[in-house]
C-alpha cells in the first residue's frame, strides 16, 4: 500500500470513529441536548433513514416494503420480513 | 462480568455486557447481513475498477468501515489523491453517525467506557436500528450492539474482499432483489418500534422532510434534515399535551 493511500485511509477512518463516538460523548455535556425527548430520537432517525428509500425503490419495492412492514407486524420477524419482501420485489420485476 | 439478566430491571440500572449479549447480537444480525455482503462485493468491484488493490481495498472497508463514506471517496480517488476533499466528504456523509450516537447515550452512557467505546467503532446503521428494536422489547444487553457490530463488520469486509477478487464476473444485486433489502429491513424495524398514534405525528413529519430533503440536496443531509423535523413535531405535540 503507497503511504498517500495509507494517510488517506488512516484519515477517513479517524473521521469515522470521530463521528460515531462524538454525539454519545456529547449529550450530557452539552446543556442544548437535553435527555427527556430522546426515546423518540430512534424512530424519527430511523424513518429519516428509510423513507428516501422507499420512495426511490419505485413501485416494485414500495410493494415490497409494504410486505415487510405486513409480516413484521404479524410476526415480529426482521428476516422473514426481508424475505417476503425480496420475493415480492423478484415477482413484481418479472 | 454482569450478567444480561441484570439489564431488564428499572432505567437506573447498571447495563450488563455479556457474551450472551455479543452473540445474541451476532445471532440477529448475521442472516440479515446478506444485503449489507452484497453492498461489500459491489464496494470491492468498484474499488477494483478505481484502481484500489486487495488489501487496500479490505483495509478501507476495515478501519472507515462505512459503505456510504467509502463510495463517496473512490468517486474522488485518482492517481494524485485529494487528502482533504476526500476527508471532507467523508466528514459529511457520516455527520449522521452523531445523531446514532447520541441516541445511544442513555442506554450504553451506562456500560463501561472502555466497552462503549469499544462497541462505537462498530455502529452502522443496521446494528443501530436492530439495537434499537432490542431495547424496545426490554433486552438491555450492551454487548448487543458489539455482535451486531460484529456480524456486519464480518459481511462487510468479507463482500469486499469478494467483489475484489471477482471484479467484473460479480451479478448486479439487483437482479436478486438484494437491493431493496436494506429498505425492508429498517422498514420491518420501524413496525417494531411503532408505539401507537404518540409516533404519527413526529414520523410523518420526519418521513416528509427527509423524502424531500433527499430529492433536493445532495448527500445524506436528509437524515439529519428528517430526523430534526421529527424532533420538533415530538417536541410540539409534548409542549401541546402539557399544556392541556
Amino acid at each position: 500500500m503507497s503511504g498517500e493511500t495509507a494517510i488517506t485511509i488512516a484519515g477517513m477512518a479517524l473521521i469515522l470513529y470521530a463521528t460515531r463516538t462524538a454525539g454519545f460523548w456529547l449529550v450530557g455535556r452539552v446543556p442544548a441536548l437535553p435527555a427527556a425527548e430522546f426515546d423518540q430520537l430512534a424512530g424519527v432517525t430511523l424513518v429519516a433513514l428509510t423513507a428516501p428509500a422507499i420512495v426511490s425503490a419505485g413501485t416494485p419495492g414500495l410493494l415490497g416494503c409494504a410486505v415487510a412492514a405486513i409480516v413484521a407486524l404479524r410476526s415480529g420477524n426482521v428476516l422473514l420480513s426481508m424475505a417476503a419482501a425480496m420475493i415480492v420485489v423478484w415477482v413484481a420485476r418479472l | 462480568m454482569p450478567g444480561h439478566e441484570e439489564g431488564e430491571e428499572c432505567d437506573d440500572a447498571p447495563v450488563g455486557f455479556s457474551a450472551h449479549g455479543v452473540s445474541s447480537g451476532l445471532a440477529r444480525a448475521l442472516p440479515l447481513g446478506l444485503g449489507g455482503a452484497a453492498y461489500g462485493v459491489v464496494f470491492g468491484v468498484l474499488a477494483g475498477n478505481a484502481h484500489l488493490g486487495l488489501v487496500e481495498a479490505v483495509a478501507m472497508s476495515a478501519f472507515v468501515y462505512s459503505g456510504a463514506a467509502q463510495v463517496a471517496a473512490l468517486g474522488l480517488w485518482s492517481s494524485h489523491l485529494p487528502f482533504f476533499t476526500i476527508w471532507l466528504a467523508t466528514f459529511l456523509v457520516s455527520v449522521r453517525y452523531l445523531v446514532l450516537g447520541a441516541s445511544l447515550r442513555p442506554w450504553l452512557g451506562r456500560a463501561r467506557p472502555g466497552r462503549a467505546y469499544g462497541s462505537l467503532f462498530l455502529l452502522t446503521d443496521e446494528s443501530w436500528a436492530l439495537t434499537q428494536a432490542e431495547l424496545r422489547a426490554g433486552r438491555r444487553d450492551a454487548g448487543f450492539l458489539l455482535g451486531a457490530g460484529l456480524a456486519n463488520f464480518a459481511t462487510w469486509t468479507g463482500g469486499t474482499a469478494v467483489g475484489r477478487i471477482l471484479g467484473g464476473q460479480v451479478p448486479d444485486p439487483s437482479a436478486w432483489s438484494l437491493d431493496v433489502a436494506p429498505a425492508a429491513i429498517f422498514v420491518a424495524l420501524l413496525a417494531g418500534l411503532w408505539r401507537g398514534r404518540v409516533d404519527l405525528l413526529p414520523w410523518l413529519a420526519a418521513a416528509a422532510i427527509a423524502a424531500v430533503a433527499h430529492q433536493a440536496i445532495p448527500g445524506p443531509w436528509y437524515v439529519l434534515l428528517g430526523a430534526a423535523a421529527g424532533m420538533v413535531a415530538a417536541h410540539a405535540r409534548g409542549k401541546l399535551n402539557r399544556e392541556r
